[in-house]
């Protein structure tokens, strides 16, 4: 039988940790056994997650910290690694989703698209893999997009900063390989995270506009989504490295991807 | 609780190798596994390990590529254990063809024959089974020959990325009544016949040797963790993928 505590004195960090897909993944990862250091720009909101895992026997260290901050980014992978002696498991989730039409978006919005999505990414990876190469171990895992696979409306900025990281995730694999540390990249559909339900909770239609384009006809959980980060995690993805595993109940792999246009939603639930 | 507690498991190609090491995973993570392979020493033998290791398993007898023997098996296992829960289509044979103009059609027949008809035919039978009982999860085993060009190997790497294509579009079919359908792509994996493999089949050999990016072979373990992965609950958002477990080799 499998073992429950994959992550039995192991340390991870997790960014972007204080809802939705990460807050899920720090949950999971502790209650698993490791130490896990979350940060996340809203302290407070962070902070919940102390006592709320600390409840389920786990340990929970609250960073605030905006990954937009690379200096700061990059210290902190290094100091945790140098105060617990390892760096196990990095989830670089810490999301930036600015929509917008080509004729519409500006400059400074496609630039922050990758900014936290590519940048900030970069940062982390090398300051981990530097440690990870190092003790000859260690998992990453970079948090995509289906944005990234499929053409969309008004996600021309978000997705094209998403496909920069799958590719940088993979050429990062191949050099990491050698040395037993893997990179991976989890590619979420929608998922019912505050971020969406914000999106999509001034009408009920909506989210079936949304989910009339998944196979499975919903959306996933938190929980979904962190279980496949947590699965590239541990060891029992071994051998598996550089890969793009959509988590996105059959969307991706469709031919022909029904529509929607995230800018004009409420119209098009109204029209239905 | 164990992963795949109380759930039915079918395992095709269950005498060796991976499928072996698939038919173990699902029986250490509490399921009950039917064992099908044409070859009745080798499956009988992969039900004593599971057994002796105090696991619950069954040995069905059938070769896969024909239709009435699929349906038996899929029979005979909704009538010992009345569900299906989870599959992985694993049985396939790996023969290199060699160069398009100098291998008979026999042999492009024969290949799509054991690696993709049978793949189909399980398919078609399982997802009946499942529908009855409301959902299920699909493993097929493909191959990252499916993945890019292949030379000496043509009539493989076409059934293989047939075995892909039917798994998304089937994935499309079934999302809404809750059957799952994923593949797990090996890279090379040391199995027991692999250097019998590279003996038979000198020009594959070469590229194989040289795919390695993490600087080793893959275990039948390895591939088996990632069908369990995706057949289990954890996986319960992911249809339609395939997912490589070659230790990066496809990407570079």
């Amino acid at each position: 039988m499998k073992d429950n505590r994959r992550f039995e004195g192991r340390v991870a960090i997790v960014t972007g940790a204080s809802m939705g897909i990460g807050r899920a993944t720090a949950m999971q990862l502790a209650e698993e056994g490791a130490i896990v250091v979350g940060c996340a720009r809203r302290k407070p909101k962070l902070d919940e997650l102390v006592d709320a895992i600390a409840e389920r026997g786990g340990k929970f260290i609250s960073v605030g910290l905006d990954v937009g901050d690379t200096d700061g980014f990059a210290g902190l992978i290094k100091d945790i690694a140098t105060e617990y002696g390892r760096l196990d498991v990095l989830v670089n989730n810490a999301p930036s989703v600015i929509g917008g039409m080509v004729v519409d978006q500006s400059l400074d919005d496609w630039k922050a698209n990758f900014g936290i999505g590519v940048d900030s990414v970069f940062v982390g990876v090398q300051a981990a893999m530097r440690v990870m190469i190092a003790q000859q171990s260690g998992a990453i895992v970079n948090i995509s997009s289906v944005s990234s696979l499929r053409a969309g409306t008004a996600s021309g900025g978000y997705g094209a900063a998403k496909a920069a990281l799958n590719q940088f995730s993979q050429c990062a694999a191949m050099e990491a390989a050698p040395h037993n540390v893997r990179i991976n990249v989890v590619a979420p559909g929608a998922v019912d995270t505050p971020g969406l339900n914000a999106a999509t909770g001034k009408n009920p239609h909506v989210k079936k506009v949304i989910t009339d384009a998944i196979p499975m006809q919903r959306a996933a959980t938190p929980a979904e989504i962190s279980a496949a980060i947590c699965f590239l995690s541990s060891d029992e993805a071994s051998f598996i490295t550089g890969v793009i595993l959509p988590v996105d109940g059959g969307k991706t792999p469709q031919l022909y991807v029904p529509s929607f246009d995230i800018t004009n939603l409420d119209n098009q639930a109204e029209n239905r | 609780m164990a992963l795949l507690e109380k759930k039915i498991g079918l395992v095709t190609g269950a005498g060796q190798g991976i499928g072996r090491a698939i038919a173990f995973s699902y029986a250490r993570e509490g399921a009950t596994v039917v064992v099908a392979d044409f070859n009745v020493d080798a499956g009988e033998e992969t039900v004593a390990m599971i057994q002796a290791s105090g696991g619950r398993a069954h040995f069905i007898e059938g070769d896969i590529s024909k239709e009435q023997q699929v349906k038996n098996t899929i029979d005979e296992a909704m009538a010992t254990h009345g569900r299906l829960d989870i599959c992985c289509n694993s049985a396939a044979v790996s023969r290199g063809s060699g160069l398009i103009h100098t291998y008979e059609k026999a042999v492009f027949d024969q290949t799509l024959e054991m690696c993709l008809t049978n793949t189909w035919l399980c398919m078609k039978y399982e997802i009946a089974a499942m529908l009855d009982a409301g959902g299920g999860a699909i493993v097929n085993i493909s191959s990252n020959a499916s993945l890019k060009g292949q030379a000496f190997n043509t009539a493989y790497a076409a059934a293989k990325s047939g075995v892909n294509v039917l798994t998304k579009s089937a994935a499309a079919e079934y999302g809404e009544q809750g059957i799952r359908i994923n593949a797990v792509s090996p890279g090379v994996v040391r199995t027991p016949g692999l250097e019998a493999y590279f003996e038979e089949q000198p020009d594959i050999a070469r590229g194989l040797r040289r795919s390695a990016v993490m600087n080793r072979l893959g275990e039948p373990n390895e591939i088996a963790e990632a069908v369990t992965f995706l057949s289990s609950d954890r996986a319960s958002f992911i249809t339609g993928q395939l997912l490589s477990v070659d230790g990066g080799a496809a990407v570079r």
